[in-house]
């Protein structure tokens, strides 16, 4: 026993010595130290883990006290904290091994490799759940950001959608004033809300107007067209004003027969257009003084 | 408009995650829950109960490599619930509460094999068909029916437990949870009544029994109290003095 008093090795191989026979007797032990604090775990540790656990913890002890290794020890804390064992069940089973050491007449050195081993588990135990409470907040906060972002499209969707106003502004003439982006999405929405209207008025001339248009793709310029040839077939022509010129390039870039869109600088053409084509226009009144001889 | 996450209100799902030791739960869910807990300590062990029985049951499935599980009244898929446990699980979650849905469905966002939806199990013709898609015609199944029984009206016990017969296939398995009513000369029974009252959800205590008799298509291969299952009798019997006469139990039944 000479070797004991030595700092280098000889401590943990005794240790291992001693009590590497008992093995089962000090999990069982730390089995029901466990069980008896099952409650205080989170859930998500299942009481008929606790046995296979008790043994790991054991082994783990016999390994360290032989090798003085810390990082075996470390990453079983870690790994049972993030399993959800609680603190609590962590002291219990630490003072049930002490005890059960002590009753096998323990050296201090033994003791002290005890001490040793709990504290670096304790301190992985505690790292492993804050890290697994961290990683559920995580997701937590994830899983609400990516709600209020689906909420905040579906609420600016709703409010394109009530900026799409279809407007009659005379028998079978309608003017749809567009505003802001047009995706695809929006495009096609426009298109079955406008055909919709179509039919329903029997509109036989639209006007659409993309003066307020800020965005728009060649894909979205597809669309139009494509909207274009249905109003059509349902007996309306399309016309289209306020186009600017970097979308009139993105469309004659497209290469696509535009002979159903008609085209029109502004809305103010466009309205003449549609008034010309069911045969009227616009005149101005004649002047007041006539009116006044007349009367005279 | 979708109604997840209104964080203005307490949500029973996220109640009880927290109740279970989870960090999926706002500080309006906490603050309830601790105000129930104060007023009926033992609540947060009978769930626990619950959770370590359906984790055991899991583990058994998963051993027996039955892997298909079609979930009733799951509440959030957190802290141990039947995906931990069967990690090669295939799993059909499914709950009443919309706002638990939707959270829930964000959780399990991008693992085809797990789905969560939203199901009235005393209708449970559409839950069935949900199930008839997400099995195909494979329908050996684990069928959780864990936590949720005492909710449910003998009739609707009955119809469900029949209708999961006539859709599975044999060699599936039923796993139930359910508590009996205290003797009403007992110190608990008040409590409980109060309980009831505050919860204000019609609660149905039976007897082992009872509803054994209940799930008739299904026969019953264990049937004992959910601290036998699960090797921990000491919880309810050494502290909690009276609280043992509300017994929990749990059956587990084979298709045959």
């Amino acid at each position: 026993m000479s070797d004991r008093q030595g700092h280098d090795v000889p401590v943990a191989e005794s240790v291992k010595c001693r009590f590497t026979g008992e093995q089962g007797s000090l999990s069982h032990a730390v089995a029901a130290a466990l069980r008896e604090s099952v409650a205080l775990n989170r859930s998500t540790l299942a009481p008929f883990r606790l046995p296979q656990i008790a043994k790991q913890i054991v082994t783990g002890f016999l390994e360290f006290a032989a090798s003085k290794e810390k990082e075996p020890a470390e990453a079983l804390g870690y790994k049972l904290g993030q399993q959800g064992l609680a603190l609590g069940s962590m002291l219990a089973l630490g003072d049930r091994l002490l005890r059960e050491l002590q009753a096998r007449q323990a050296s201090p050195e033994e003791t002290f490799a005890l001490c040793q081993y709990m504290n670096v588990l304790i301190g992985s135990v505690v790292a492993g759940d804050g890290n697994e409470l961290r990683r559920q907040r995580d997701e937590l906060q994830a899983s609400l950001e990516r709600t209020l972002r689906s909420r905040e499209d579906e609420l600016q969707r709703l409010v394109l959608e009530l900026s799409t106003p279809i407007m009659p502004i005379y028998d079978g003439i309608l003017v749809l004033p567009l505003i802001s982006r047009i995706d695809n999405e929006r495009a096609q929405k426009i298109a079955e809300r406008l055909l919709d209207e179509i039919k329903a008025q029997h509109a036989r001339l639209v006007i659409i107007d993309v003066t307020g248009v800020t965005e728009m793709d060649q894909r979205v310029g597809v669309g139009l067209l494509r909207m274009a040839r249905a109003a059509q077939f349902l007996g309306a022509k399309v016309v289209l004003v306020g186009l600017r010129p970097e979308f009139a390039a993105t469309l004659s870039g497209l290469d696509l027969d535009m002979t159903p869109l008609i085209t029109l600088a502004n809305l103010r053409k466009g309205l003449e257009y549609a008034l010309r084509e069911e045969g009227l226009f616009i005149q101005r009144r004649r002047p007041l003084s006539l009116s006044k001889e007349k009367k005279a | 408009m979708k109604r997840e996450f209104d964080i203005s209100k307490p949500n029973i799902g996220r109640m009880y995650d927290y109740w279970l030791g989870g960090a999926q739960n706002f500080a309006v869910d906490r603050q309830v829950a601790d105000a129930i807990l104060g007023k009926f300590p033992h609540l947060r062990i009978f769930l626990q109960l619950n959770r370590w029985f359906l984790q055991f049951i899991a583990n058994r499935w998963a051993e027996e490599g039955l892997t298909q599980v079609l979930d009733l009244g799951s509440a959030l898929p957190t802290q141990g619930h039947f995906n931990e446990y069967m990690p090669q699980g295939r799993i059909l979650f499914s709950d009443i509460d919309a706002l638990i849905v939707e959270h829930a469905q964000e959780l399990l966002k991008d693992q085809p094999h797990l789905r969560f939806v939203q199901a009235d199990v005393r209708e449970p013709t559409a839950l069935l068909s949900e199930a008839a898609q997400f099995f195909g015609n494979d329908r050996r199944l684990g069928i959780g029916f864990i936590g949720l029984c005492y909710f449910l009206s003998d009739e609707h016990v009955q119809k469900l437990a029949a209708a999961l017969h006539a859709f599975s296939a044999p060699a599936s398995q039923l796993a139930v949870s359910c508590f009996t009513m205290p003797p009403p000369d007992s110190p608990v029974y008040e409590v409980f009544s109060k309980y009831r009252e505050m919860v204000k959800i019609q609660t149905y205590m039976r007897p082992p029994e009872a509803l054994e008799k209940l799930i008739t298509p299904w026969r019953v291969v264990e049937n004992k109290s959910l601290t036998k299952w699960l090797d921990l009798e000491h919880l309810l019997a050494d502290k909690n003095s009276y609280y043992d006469q509300i017994l929990g139990y749990g059956l587990l039944a084979a298709h045959e």
